[in-house]
Parts: C-alpha cells; structure tokens; sequence
C-alpha cells in the first residue's frame, strides 16, 4: 500500500479499474442452472414437489425442485439479486401449482413452463436499469433482430466459462459467464454463431432466433487444439504465438523412469537433456535452447501446480548419497515427484511464453500440473509393474593375461628387473591365475524395479476428486543389495459453487523416499581394478583384505557396503486457487502455494570397512544431515476476458510474493564404542557441529498480460513484469522484462482456402522480449564472516572465518530472445509441421570472474558486458500415417539443430578468460593439445605446439591449439505409434550427434601402472596396441610402470586424442500393451483393463568407444537398460 | 448503486493494489542467521578476537591434515622436507608429494599437483589484511585489544610474506582487500617484501602485549597459542638475520633469550624427550594448538612421521621416513638422534621417522602442540649473527648452549668460515623436519646448489634432476592467466 500512497498508479491502470466497473452496471447477467439430472431417472413420479422452506432463497427452492423434478431453471443472477426469501410448506403437490405459489411472493418475477424440454424460464416484469434506461429482460432490438441467449457446456455438462461466442460474418461477440451463459443482443434472426472454447471442438450454429440455446461442445482432438498449460492460463497451438511444448501423461507413463524429467528426453524440440549417471534419482543437464550463461545457472524455471520447485539451492546441504555426490553431481530434486501424478509438463521456451516470469526465465520455464479428477461415476484405477533394470554396455578391457602381460612388459621397458613391494599385482601377493570380470561382478546384476499405484476419481459437475497413491522401489546393479524405496500420495480437488461464481482447487502431493543408495558409485572400480585383484570374500564369508605383514594390500570394495547410508526425505506441495467471477469476463483469483522439502541422513563408517591394521585405533564414525527448505508463494491475480471489436480480448494482471527459505545443519560423531550405535549422537566420543547453513530469498513481482485474437486470424500478444529479487546487490534489485508477439493464421484467409488444397491450418508468429537469469546463489553482494566449528576449538573458543570478497552491485543476465515459428497443417491436420527459428542474446554475464590468489579467493562474482548467442532451428512433425477402423499408426519426428557462440567479450585477451573463451566459437568449448601421435623412437605421446612443432612436453595453455565443442550438432527424437484393435506398441527413439570425451585413454592410470592404494590398473584392451620397440608406429603411448611416463600420459588426456564422436541413436522407450477384449472386461466388470511391457534405453546405435555416449563417462554408472511387465485396471 | 456493487469496487481496487505493491520491503532480506556482517564482526572485542581465532584454527587444521593435501604454511615441514635432503618418499604413488620430492614441480597442474602453497598462503592473508583495514582506528574496541589484535593482524601478515618470500623469491606485496588493485599486481622485489615483514613485526611488537593472552585478546593464560610481543620479535630475528641485518638480529634474539621468566631451553633426557614440543613448553615462543581429532587430536608431524609397526605405506597415510642425509648429519652421541628420532625395521629394511612429536594417529586427547617459534632458534640466530659480525666467542658460546642441551661436547674456539658451517649444520639437527628450516638455510645460505646438485647430489639419489632455478617454487599458470601483470617464477617459463 505504500506505493499507492506515495505516487499515482499509472493512468491506465485507474482506466481500466473504472472500465470494468462502468461494464458492471451497463453488462446484463446471465446464469442459467444447470444442475443435473444426476442418477435418478425422469419418472412420472418426479412431477410432484414436496418442500418445507421457511425463508430461503429462491435459488435453492428451485435447486430442490430440480433435484424432484428433473426441470432445469433457468434465470439470471439480476433475477435472482430481485428476488424475496421464500417460505413454503407443500406437501406432494403438482409442479404447476408448486412454482405458482413459489411466484405468488414475487414482486419482480414471473416463468414459464417448457414442459418439453423440462426447462422452467424465469422472466422478470417490466423492468428497466436505474442507470441506463436499458431494458434488462431479453427483448427484440427492433428491426427484427433478436437477442440471444444460451448456455456453453461440455459434452459431460460442465458449464464452460469464458468461452467465445461470435456472430458469423459481423464484429458481434461475447464471452460466457462462470455457468457458461451469454447473452447477444441485436443479432439476425437468421444469424450463425461460432462457438469456441479452449480444448473443445468449434461449433458453428444457426440461432433460429431460438432463445435458451443449451450448446454441448465435445472435446477437441486435433493436436492444434490440445490445450497447454502457460503461465496464468491455458493456451492451444492454433492460437499460440509462443514455442511452446507439451508432453502429456500419456507419454510419461509408457516410461519406466522415477524421475519425470527424464521422460522429456528426445520428446521437446529445443530441450537437450544428458543424464549424468544411471542411478535412481542422479542429476542431469538440461539446456532449453543452448546454453546462455557463462557461468551462472543454466536451469529453467520449474513450476509444479503453481509452486517454484528444484531451483536456487534447493537443499543447502546435499549429501553425498545417491550415487551421485562423490561423482560431483547433484541429485535431481524431481526424483521426490512421482512420475504417474503428472498430468502434463509444459516446456516454455521463447520470450512470449516466458517473458512473464521475467528475471527467472531466461533458461526457459517448465510446469508440471498434477493429475485432476473428472466428473462422473467413481473411478478406482489400478497399475501394477514390475521389472528389472541392468547396464545395457560394457567396455572391454584386459584380461588377465593381457593385463600380466602388459605389466611385466612396462617394468622391462622401465629397465626395472623385478616387480616391487607395492605391485601386489605381480609380485606373488595377488594370485595372478586369477581372473576376474569387475564388470560383471560390480555392475552384472539386474537392479529391481516396482512401481504399484492405485487411484480413485469421480465426482459431479461441482466438485471433483482424485486420490491416488504410489509405491515404487529400485534397488541397483550392484552385487550388494542397495534399493530406493518411494511411497507417494496426491490429492486433487476442485469446487465450484452452484452458482458457478466461486470455484476452488486443491493439489496436493506428498512422496516419502526412504533412500538406502550407496555413497560410491563402483563403476569407477569395474573399469579400473586389476584382472588379477583378489576375491571380495575370503571362503569363511568375511571380507578380503588380501593382507601382507598385517596390511590389507587393496581397498575391498565390500568396504562400501558396510559404509550404509540411511536418507529419509519427504516432499510436500501443496497448492490452492481460489477463484470469483465478479462480473461475466471478469474473475480474481489467487493462487497460494507452499512446498517443504526436508532430507535427514545419516552417513556411517562402522570400524569393519576399514582395513584391519587401522582396527586399533580406528572408530567408528557418521555424519548426520539435516536439511530442509520450504517455499511460499501468492499470487493474485485478476482475469478479464472480453469481446471487442469483433475480437477476443484477455487481459490478466497479477502479482506474485514469494519466499524460500532453507536451513542444512550437520554433524559429525565420532569415538564410537559400537558399530551397532552409529546411529545415536549420544554413544559418540567426539561430537562436531558443522556451521549451519541456512538462507531465505524473497521475489516479489506484478505481471501482466494482453492478448488479443481477431477474427481468429490475427494475434497479438504483450507481456510484462517488473521483478524484484533479494540475491542482488541493493541498488540493482529492480527490473522490467516484457515481450511482444504475433500470429497470423493465414489459412483462415479465403485467399489461401481457395488457393491451397490440402492446407488446412497455417500460421506464422514471430515474437521478441526480454527474460533475466537469477541463479547466483544468495547473499553474495554480502561481505561476512562466519563461525568455524572444530572438535578442540582454538583457545576454546568460536573462530570465525571470511566469506569471501562480495560485491554489492550484482544483478542479472538480461537474455532477449526473439523467434519465428511457422506452423502447417495439412489434410485436415493429419499432417502438422512446426518450425521455429529462435535467437537469443544473453548480455550482462555474471562471472564468477576469476581472480588471482594473490587477492585471497579465486573468483569474484561480476556482471561483465560479455554475451552469448544461441541460435537454431526446430522442427517438428506429426503425421497421422494410417488410420482406418482397426489400425492406425501415427509418427511424431522432432529434430534441433542448435548454435550457440560468445558473440562479444569486452577485453578477452587481458580477461581470465583468455584461454576459455574465444569469440565466434561456443561458450562451453575446451582447448585442448593438438595431439600428434606416439614418437617412434622414444613411444612417448607427443603432440603439435604453438608453432607446429611436435614436442613431448606441451605448455599449457599457449599449445592448447585445439578447440573442442562437445556441444551436439543436432538431436531429436522420433516416435512411431502402431494400434490394431486392443493392440499398441509405441517404438521411440532419441538421437543426437556430438562429440564426447571418450574416457578411452582417462581409465586409471598410464598402461602399465599399478597403483596399489587405489588398485587400478586396468586398461581397455586396445592398449595392446601401444608402442614397444623404436620404429613402432602406433597411437598408444608406451607402457610405463613407475609413473615417469605420466606427464605425456596426463597431456594427452588434456588433448584432442580422447575426444571421439559420440553421436548415437537410443531405441529410449519401447511400450506394447493389449486392451482386453470387451466382453472380458464385461464380465469382470472393469472399465479398462491392459496389460503391458515397456522398456527404456533398450539399445543403443553408437560408434562411440566409451561405456555410454551420453553421459560421455566411462567412469560413471551410465543409464540403466530397463524393462518392466505391467497391468492396468479401471473399474 | 447498491451495496454489493460498491463493496466489490472497493474490493477491485484494493485487489489490484496489492498487485502493485512491489515496494522494496517485500525483498528485504535479513542478514543470514549464520554469518556475521564485516562491519558488525569488527564492533566488538570477542567477535573481533574470534576473527584472529579463526586464521589460528585454519593454520592448524592445515598443520593437522597436511597429509590430505592441505598446504598452508604448517605443512610447509612435509613437503620441504621432501624437497630438500630430510625427508624420503615412500609411498611414491602420491603424485603430489613425488613431485616435491623429485624438485620435479612444474607450472601446470596435472590433477592435485602441485600442493600449492602461494594459493594457500595467499588465501590466509585475506583476513590478516582485512582485520588490518577494520582494526586501525578502531575505536569500538577496547585500545589493549584493539592494539593486541592489530598486531597479531600484521603479525600474522609479516608470518605469511616471510614463507611467500622465501618459497617464491620474489611476490605480489598485497595489503589490501581491494581485488581491483591486488589482481593486477606484479611481483614486488625481495627486498621490498622484507621491509615489509620487518616494518609489520615492528608494529606488531610496539602493539602486542607482552604477555601470552587468551581468546579475548586480554586475559593472560599459560596458553602460548596466541602470538605476543616475543613473537612478533622471534619473527623479527629471524627477517634480519635472513637479510643479514646481523646487528638488529643479535638485538632481537638478545631480547627474547634475556626475558628468562618467560622462556629457558628444556633439557631433554631419555625419560623426558619431547619436551620442548610438549604443549606450552618453556621453550615455547608460539605453537598452534592442535584443534581437529583426525587423524590425531595432536600434531601433523605426529600423525604422518611416527611409523606404525608395519612401517611406512602406500596410499596416503604414512608416505614418508627419514632421508639418511639427515640421519648421518648427527654427530655421535646426539641425544637428538637418540631422543628425537625412531624407528621400525619391516622385513628387514630399518625405517627411521622424527620423533620430536611423539604423540601419533589416533591419539585423541591434545599434549602436544605445534611449535612455531622457540627459543633453541634464536639461540641459533644470534650465533650465526655473532658469527658474521666476527664474535665467534659469543657466536660459539650461543652454540654451545644447543649443543650442550644435546649431550654434545661442546666447542671451544672455531674461526669464521668453519664456525658458519658449524651453526648450519647445528641447524640442520636441532630444527630438523620445523617449518622447512633446512631448506630455506640451504637457500638462503647459498648451499642449495652444492647440496641438491653437485657432488652430493641429493635430488639425483632422489630421482629427480637437479636445476638452480628450482631453488624457487613455479606458481601456478592460471594464476599468471588471472593477472596479466604477473610473470611465472624464472626456470619454469
């Protein structure tokens, strides 16, 4: 309120303020019941009322008549506003007579009776508008026009609100009340109108000069018209200007993936997505459109019902479970959402669709809704899975007598005579008979997978329900049993009022996830340890240290088993809207959400995983983690729609607060007297409190929105925010971003109709605006100390260390997107082609700048006039291949050839980033050594300098020559879906081409080298080729057992030699499923029964050296190959 | 108009402008609960004090988990041991470490190598260099800890030059936090770094208080963890001796050798042998107090020296022992030898490890500091600044008083050259594997060459090549990326 009374809002806020009031008192309201008939059949005995009423609206004695009776009133709200209580007692008494006495008390009504149709037609006597002199019951207009009403309903009877009535052929039009009413005056008696409503189908009808017009639209089937979910509202392809996506549930089912984003894979045009490892829940990379920031945060804005989830630290303090943290991945957050609640994810991606989340959006946004309930008979659904997940490659490696061989020849070329102390590997301490398959042992076994849910839906047109719960459990492909278990509920409700004025809904999810994950990923170790590496068991069952002189001679990684983990996390979101239709085309509503995320885990390192000569002094230890953060958020908001000027005008206006706050605490406990108590503080000798780590961010935003359709040929569409958000600098924390677009739907034009045959649907749109990247973390304009915690504080007491180097002038990454998007239909939309053209400009880079250490910290975060272009093309297409009474087959191909480069960096040469960047080229490039093969004489890896020179020992950076862009070329997906009779099968298949670090030379160590504490050795069994004797021409360095080979070796992994192309074809997701036959289901009284086999990363078509091309890491668990055996059933 | 009509135009306008209300008070933010503004830490005594705490606890921790890779100036004793001729590197698969040890560092760094001191010591001049900004002119303090506090402040800065300067030959002289100014600033001469030293220990010790004090900067406390006057002057000494400022040495060391309530020379016997390195010892000028629990509630040099039975090992933990150019520089009879030096025999090969700290892993109750600065050194420095002004008869008679504490015959007369090398070589054995004496003796004394190279040769029995310009460390070449002022240390270009 303090700005409202410090200055004037601006002028054409009071308008509009004033505009709709104004419209209040000139606009007549119309509201037709539309109460059901419901269950109970039309009988002769519905003719009689029996009612005992003492004061009471009229509204709810004509709500009770129509439950008795079957007949619908139908009346205005004025009407109502004009009417007395009513007090009656009849006893079953005829209809006639019951409504006669009910109208007897009312000074200002009358009806009619249509018996016909059951209808009861409230009319009003005689009255005119106090202001307008109007005449306020529906009257001809003179000239034989007439007025029109009517009311919009779904085909289930769901009044629609807001749906658009046109008059054909004039600038006429109207919008629908909350219970689907209109009301259009002055229309030909012999006039058509058009009626249409966001994913219904378009209706044109002759009015007749008919009153009381009761129209049913069926819902629309075309993919134009599949409604996608966009900011503050709904929107559908045929009238969007913005690239926008849409992956629907039914898609996101056929996978078996726990975590939903993965299931966009391939499926978005502009969304590239690398998982990073293949265990439940790891992280991943997302790029909406290539990569804008430098260095700042690339994800996008991730809406779930309304609520801001998975961004800007979500967790303070992540763990290192889940296999992922030791790698150095974060989890992905979506793991804690369950897959088989998602309705629809909706990928936003130019400045028209996203511009309206202003400084958060410039990596794209991406909402998740939540499954709803639907009218009608109570629905229990049941799906059962249940399947098994492995690693899909493998690499391969030596065997051991490839591997003896090798050793013993680097120790001969080292001109060393006999292996030493530490190579266990060959000097009698490992049996070297031995072989075994670390692959297999480690990563050979099938993980479970179980995914049981079970759901009940229904209600009436005023309130519906959904109650669905989930359990799902994976365990992994390690020889110890290591399993996630998740149970997850969601409630859905949605109300309106009789009246249909108010209307609420309520979402609801929560998911517990009991996580028993191991803290390391053995991948690492599959690759790595020596053929000959000793038996992880001795034969009495215990762990194998394989000890020398009381030493254990190699890490057992069984070691890692008894390291348990136990993390409990529980996410809860929860989001309500409510909602008022003030006026017809006018509704506020405010949306109030809040999420809390809460993690606790317990790390434990029992005395057994540690090798034996540690035993006597060794304790037990473990870490417990606390970590929570919670968001809120409100946003009002106020919706108007309106008719204007032969066009659909809607105009939303809002607000948003939002607060996250997050609190991590940790301790660590060690000195225990017991393995068994690792889980109590108490029993610890030595306790350490870890500095809390806690922050709170607050936005603070006023939107809006304007878009205009006319003639449902041409489109405009503006938005606007102004944001305020509390991680910048005080004096930069306010800004506006906004946008402009447009469409023209030129088919609609006669001269295309006529001109092109088999065009049925054609537009172009093109849109510019801005968006800003806020992910910088928070506090860090803020210069601070905080306290030190260790066992023995110094002197006893609290030290305190600095923070850092702050900078109080942050803000954020302006990113100006602009794009151009053609859409086609052809042959009354079996064909549907989309292309869109984006540009994006990224300025104002924050840059964790990097700094010397002479000035005590690495890096200083700046805004720095550098910025990046990512530009690119996408394309799309649909085609309904073959559709005829029993089979159809339908393809769906979508391809992104992305761009993206530095196109300005102000002084790059004297910058840090001189030999990172380079102008022209992408951001994400690395130089790297030019590589030149192995010397012939010496079998040393030697590599082209600066100037052309060969030379083994390369200086970085000045010889780093070679730029790498591991960015991909093009990538996409492809889908082809086959159905004959009960029968589907859904093939698709996810591509893309790049280059990736092949790990080929990155295993462990140099050939020939064994490193004891760590027991790698081991080497892709192309190293068999290395270079032996001078005059060997080769491409493998050669062998070397003592390390003095290393630096060639480390330089060739920082050179062009270990990147190779990684593009590949993925077969992603195959899903087969047979309705059963009707009569069956008939007979077991089930709606819909199926059974089904689905199976994702199935295989995999790939050149590629490494373990998995896309995660480009021979080192990590790369994604699982996962088939699953499922029934679903709806009764 | 009725009345409904009205209530809902109030209701619209007031809807909307709470919509507009995106006023600067919904954005604030508090600070965050868990850190403490700049301006707010230096207000008052404790949280001032706490922050100088802070830099104490840091070079402790990086003294107690030097075999992890930590390398602030603590670990200094490992990794120069290994450079020079102490120390031997067992576990040879530690890259980081072979590196020192085979005088094999390079510019780049390969994964984890090398332990970078200049980013680690550079990193702990941060706060020395803010408290000295927040600390002068200080009036919210109380003037005794305002002045304690600034000096410790300069203290620690001259303390962190004095490794920089000696490690790198020639550095970046920061004394400032403003990153504008220190990210372009090329490397200043020598001799200015000491005048720098030398002018901060002088404030230092006009400021400190000539008592050990506690955590408040105030209290007095037998705790020697905390530096005071006396060691800012240890410090001071030792800046002149190694810019041969003899006089100004003698003075100094004379200073702190003459406040005998404070400070003695410990005897050492074979039923006491640690006890100048026992916790506040009177020898004691300054020690870190051991302030983590693993591997060891006590010292680093504890934890990776004392050899377990099973003797040195591969992977991480006890990477090191005893280089026999250090074992057979003792004299016969050298109660160091005995006293302060072990050993394990493994499958008959005899390990011999530094056993002045004697309590090893796994101990879990703090006895033993770290000592930093004591009086043995100023001892040694006052003698070989006696020595080089000529009074070889107090030169000697300051030597003496070292080697008498070791059981060793002492010297009655000894002429210039001879008497130098006498003193090194009394350095050697006394501060053997302290601070990386030895290495910077070989350096500054000019001795590197002959003692690496040459006919000794210790870096060839090493393995490694020797070069006269590895007498200076390289520094890292990102850090020449990031200032396009400095230049890479002469030999690694």
């Amino acid at each position: 309120m303090e700005f409202l009374l410090k200055a004037q809002p601006p002028l054409g806020v009071w308008r509009l303020v004033k505009l709709l009031a104004f419209m209040k008192l000139s606009v007549l309201l119309v509201l037709v019941t539309s109460f059901q008939v419901g269950a109970r059949p039309n009988s002769a005995d519905g003719q009689t009322v029996t009612l005992d009423v003492s004061n009471v609206s009229l509204r709810s004695v004509f709500s009770s008549i129509t439950e008795q009776t079957g007949y619908h009133f139908i009346y205005t709200s004025n009407q109502i506003d004009k009417s007395v209580p009513v007090t009656l007692q009849v006893r079953n008494m005829s209809l006639s007579e019951v409504l006669e006495k009910c109208f007897r008390e009312q000074p200002k009504l009358s009806y009619k009776v249509d018996g016909e149709v059951k209808e009861v037609i409230v009319a009003e006597k005689e009255v005119r508008s106090l202001l307008t002199g109007e005449r306020l019951t529906p009257q001809p207009t003179g000239q034989g026009d007439v007025t029109v009403n009517g009311v919009i309903q779904s085909e289930e009877g769901k009044p629609l609100s807001g749906a658009s009535v046109m008059v054909v052929g004039s600038k006429k039009g109207t919008v629908t009340d909350g219970t689907g009413a209109f009301v259009l005056k002055g229309v030909k008696p012999d006039a058509v109108i058009e009626v249409s409503y966001i994913g219904y189908q378009t209706k044109k009808i002759s009015i007749k000069g008919s009153n009381g017009l009761q129209i049913k639209l069926g819902a629309a089937t075309g993919d134009l018209d599949q409604v996608d979910i966009i900011p503050y509202g709904k929107s559908i392809q045929r009238f969007s200007t913005g690239d926008i996506t849409t992956v629907t549930s039914k898609e996101i089912e056929e996978q078996p993936v726990v975590d939903p984003i993965l299931a966009l894979e391939g499926r978005v045009p502009g969304l590239y997505i690398t998982q990073s490892t293949g265990f439940v829940g790891s992280g991943f990379n997302l790029q909406i459109l290539g990569q804008n920031s430098i260095s700042s945060g690339l994800d996008p804005l991730y809406i779930v019902d309304g609520v801001p989830f998975g961004t800007g630290g979500l967790l303070p303090q992540w763990n290192n479970i889940q296999g992922g943290g030791n790698d150095g991945f974060a989890p992905s957050p979506f793991a804690f959402l369950n897959p088989s609640d998602i309705e629809s994810i909706t990928v936003l991606k130019d400045a028209d669709a996203t511009s309206i989340y202003g400084s958060r959006a410039a990596n794209g946004a991406i909402l998740i809704t939540t499954k709803k309930g639907k009218a009608g008979q109570t629905k229990f659904n049941f799906n059962l899975q249940d399947g098994f997940g492995q690693v899909g490659e493998k690499l391969h490696l030596l065997n051991t007598p490839q591997y003896l061989q090798m050793r013993h020849d680097a120790l001969l070329l080292d001109g060393i005579s006999a292996p030493g102390p530490t190579d266990f590997d060959i000097n009698g301490v490992y049996d070297s008979t031995r072989y075994t398959d670390w692959q297999k042992t480690l990563l050979g076994g099938a993980a479970k997978y179980e995914n049981f849910s079970g759901s009940v839906s229904g209600g009436n047109n005023n309130t519906q329900f959904l109650l669905g719960a989930t359990y799902h459990l994976e365990s992994t492909v390690f020889p110890i049993y290591f399993a996630d278990n998740k149970g997850s509920v969601h409630f859905n409700l949605n109300h309106s009022s009789s009246n249909e004025r108010f209307n609420m809904q309520l979402s609801t999810s929560y998911q517990f996830d009991d996580n028993h994950l191991p803290n390391v990923d053995l991948t690492r170790y599959a690759m790595e340890l020596a053929p000959d590496a000793p038996a992880l068991y001795n034969t009495d069952g215990s762990i194998n240290w394989q000890l020398l002189n009381g030493n254990s001679t190699w890490t057992n990684l069984l070691a890692y088993s008894l390291q348990s983990s136990v993390e409990k996390t529980n996410n809860f979101i929860s989001d309500v809207v409510l909602g008022y239709q003030i006026i017809r085309g006018l509704d506020i509503k405010c949306n109030f959400g809040y999420s809390l995320l809460n993690m606790n885990e317990i790390q434990m390192t029992p005395v057994e995983a540690e090798p034996p000569q540690y035993a006597s002094f060794f304790h037990g230890y473990s870490n417990f983690t606390n970590n929570s953060s919670n968001t809120w958020i409100i946003e009002p908001q106020v919706d108007f729609k309106r008719f204007i000027a032969g066009g659909n005008l809607e105009i939303v206006v809002g607000g948003t607060e939002e607060q996250s706050s997050a609190l991590g605490q940790q301790i660590e406990t060690s000195g225990y007297t017991s393995d068994l108590l690792l889980q109590d503080v108490a029993d610890a000798a030595s306790v350490v409190v870890q500095p809390t780590n806690s922050f709170i961010y607050r936005y603070n935003a006023v939107f809006g929105r304007l878009n205009y359709i006319l003639k449902r040929k041409y489109i405009i569409n503006l938005t606007t925010r102004r944001d305020g958000s509390s991680r910048f600098g005080p004096e930069n924390q306010f800004h506006n971003f906004w946008s402009v677009s447009g469409g023209w739907i030129f088919s609609e034009e006669e001269f295309f109709k006529k001109n092109i045959s088999g065009l049925s649907f054609g537009k172009i749109d093109a849109s510019y605006g801005t968006t800003g990247n806020d992910q910088i973390g928070n506090y860090q304009y803020f210069s601070a100390y905080s306290p030190v915690s260790v066992p023995f504080p110094y002197q006893g007491a609290i030290g305190f260390s600095s923070g850092g180097i702050a900078n109080p002038y942050i803000q954020w990454e302006l990113t100006k997107k602009s794009n151009f998007g053609l859409t086609l239909g052809f042959f009354r939309d079996r064909l549907i082609l989309k292309g869109d053209y984006f540009l994006t400009r990224s300025s104002n880079q924050l840059l964790g700048y990097t700094l010397p250490y002479v000035t005590g910290y690495p890096s200083i975060l700046e805004n720095f006039p550098a910025k990046v272009q990512n530009s690119g093309l996408e394309l799309s297409l649909n085609t309904v291949n073959i559709k005829s009474k029993n089979f159809t087959w339908s393809t769906t191909v979508n391809i992104t050839l992305p761009r993206n480069k530095l196109i300005a960096f102000p002084n790059l040469d004297s910058s840090s980033y001189v030999y990172e960047l380079i102008i022209g080229k992408p951001v994400d490039i690395s130089q790297v050594f030019n590589f030149a093969g192995v010397n012939t004489t010496t079998g040393q890896y030697q590599f082209y300098d600066s100037g052309k020179q060969i030379t083994s020992s390369p200086n970085a950076p000045q010889d780093n020559t070679v730029m790498v862009n591991t960015n991909p070329t093009f990538y996409g997906g492809l889908g082809n879906t086959f159905s004959y009779k009960g029968v589907s099968l859904n093939l698709f298949f996810q591509f893309a081409k790049h280059i990736s670090n092949n790990s080929f030379i990155n295993i462990g160590s140099t050939p020939g080298q064994f490193n004891a504490g760590f027991d790698a050795g081991n080497q892709p069994n192309s190293v068999v080729k290395a270079w032996k004797t001078p005059g060997d021409i080769t491409s493998i360095q050669r062998y070397n057992s003592n390390g003095s080979y290393f630096g060639t070796w480390a330089e060739a992994n920082s050179s062009n030699a270990v990147y190779s192309d990684a593009s590949y074809a993925r077969l992603k997701n195959v899903s087969l499923s047979w309705q059963l036959p009707g009569d069956w289901k008939k007979k077991a009284l089930m709606q819909n029964a199926r059974i089904f086999v689905q199976g994702q990363n199935l295989w995999t078509f790939t050149k590629f050296t490494g373990l998995d091309p896309e995660t480009g890491s021979s080192l990590a668990l790369p994604p699982l190959r996962v088939i699953t055996f499922g029934l679903e059933v709806t009764f | 108009m009725d009345k409904l009509q009205y209530s809902l135009r109030i209701f619209i306008v007031f809807f909307i402008s709470v919509l507009f209300m995106a006023c600067k008070k919904l954005i604030e933010v508090p600070a965050p609960t868990t850190e403490i503004s700049t301006a707010n830490v230096y207000a008052s005594n404790i949280s001032a004090a706490a922050v100088l705490t802070g830099v104490y606890s840091s070079l402790s921790t990086d003294d107690q988990y030097c075999q992890y890779g930590y390398s602030g100036p603590p670990s200094i004793f490992l990794e120069a041991g290994l450079y020079s001729d102490e120390l031997s590197l067992f576990d040879q698969s530690n890259t980081a470490l072979f590196y020192y040890y085979t005088n094999n560092l390079a510019s780049q760094i390969y994964s984890g190598i090398p332990n970078d001191f200049w980013s680690s010591i550079y990193q702990q001049l941060y706060v020395p260099n803010d408290a000295i900004a927040n600390l002068t002119n200080n009036h919210s303090l109380t003037p005794q800890v305002q002045q304690q506090l600034l000096g410790e402040a300069l203290f620690l800065r001259a303390f962190c030059y004095f490794y920089l300067v000696n490690l790198y030959g020639t550095v970046p002289l920061v004394t400032t936090t403003n990153y504008k100014i220190n990210s372009l600033l090329p490397r200043s001469s020598a001799t200015d770094v000491w005048k720098q030293i030398i002018a901060d220990c002088q404030n230092a010790q006009s400021l400190m208080s000539p008592n050990f004090v506690g955590s408040d900067a105030e209290t007095a406390t037998p705790e020697r963890t905390r530096p005071n006057k006396w060691v800012a002057t240890a410090l001071l000494s030792r800046a002149y001796l190694y810019t041969g400022d003899w006089k100004d040495a003698i003075l100094q060391a004379t200073s702190i050798i003459q406040n005998s309530t404070l400070f003695a020379i410990d005897s050492i016997s074979v039923t006491s042998p640690n006890t100048p390195f026992i916790m506040n010892s009177t020898e004691t000028i300054w020690s870190l107090q051991p302030v983590e629990d693993y591997p060891s509630a006590n010292t680093g040099e504890g934890a990776i020296f004392i050899l377990p039975s099973s003797g040195p090992a591969i992977g991480g933990s006890y990477p090191v022992y005893l280089n026999n150019y250090l074992l057979s520089a003792f004299e016969p009879g050298d109660f160091r030898m005995s006293l302060w030096v072990d050993s394990v025999s493994v499958a008959g090969t005899t390990y011999y490890y530094a056993y002045k700290y004697q309590q090893a892993a796994g101990t879990n109750t703090p006895a033993e500091y770290d000592v930093v600065f004591r009086l043995a050194e100023q001892y040694l420095i006052r003698a070989e600044a006696e020595a080089n002004q000529g009074d070889s008869v107090d030169a000697i008679s300051d030597l003496n008083v070292i080697r008498n504490r070791a059981h060793l015959p002492i010297y009655s007369s000894l002429v210039n050259g001879p008497l130098l090398k006498a003193i090194l070589h009394e350095r050697q054995v006394e501060l053997f594997t302290e601070w990386g004496h030895r290495w910077f003796d070989l350096v500054r004394t000019e001795n590197a060459n002959s003692v690496m190279g040459g006919a000794q040769n210790v870096c060839g029995a090493k393995g490694g090549n020797w070069s006269s310009s590895a007498q200076l460390f390289p520094i890292n070449y990102t850090e020449i990326a990031a200032d396009p002022n400095l230049t890479q240390t002469p030999g690694y270009q």
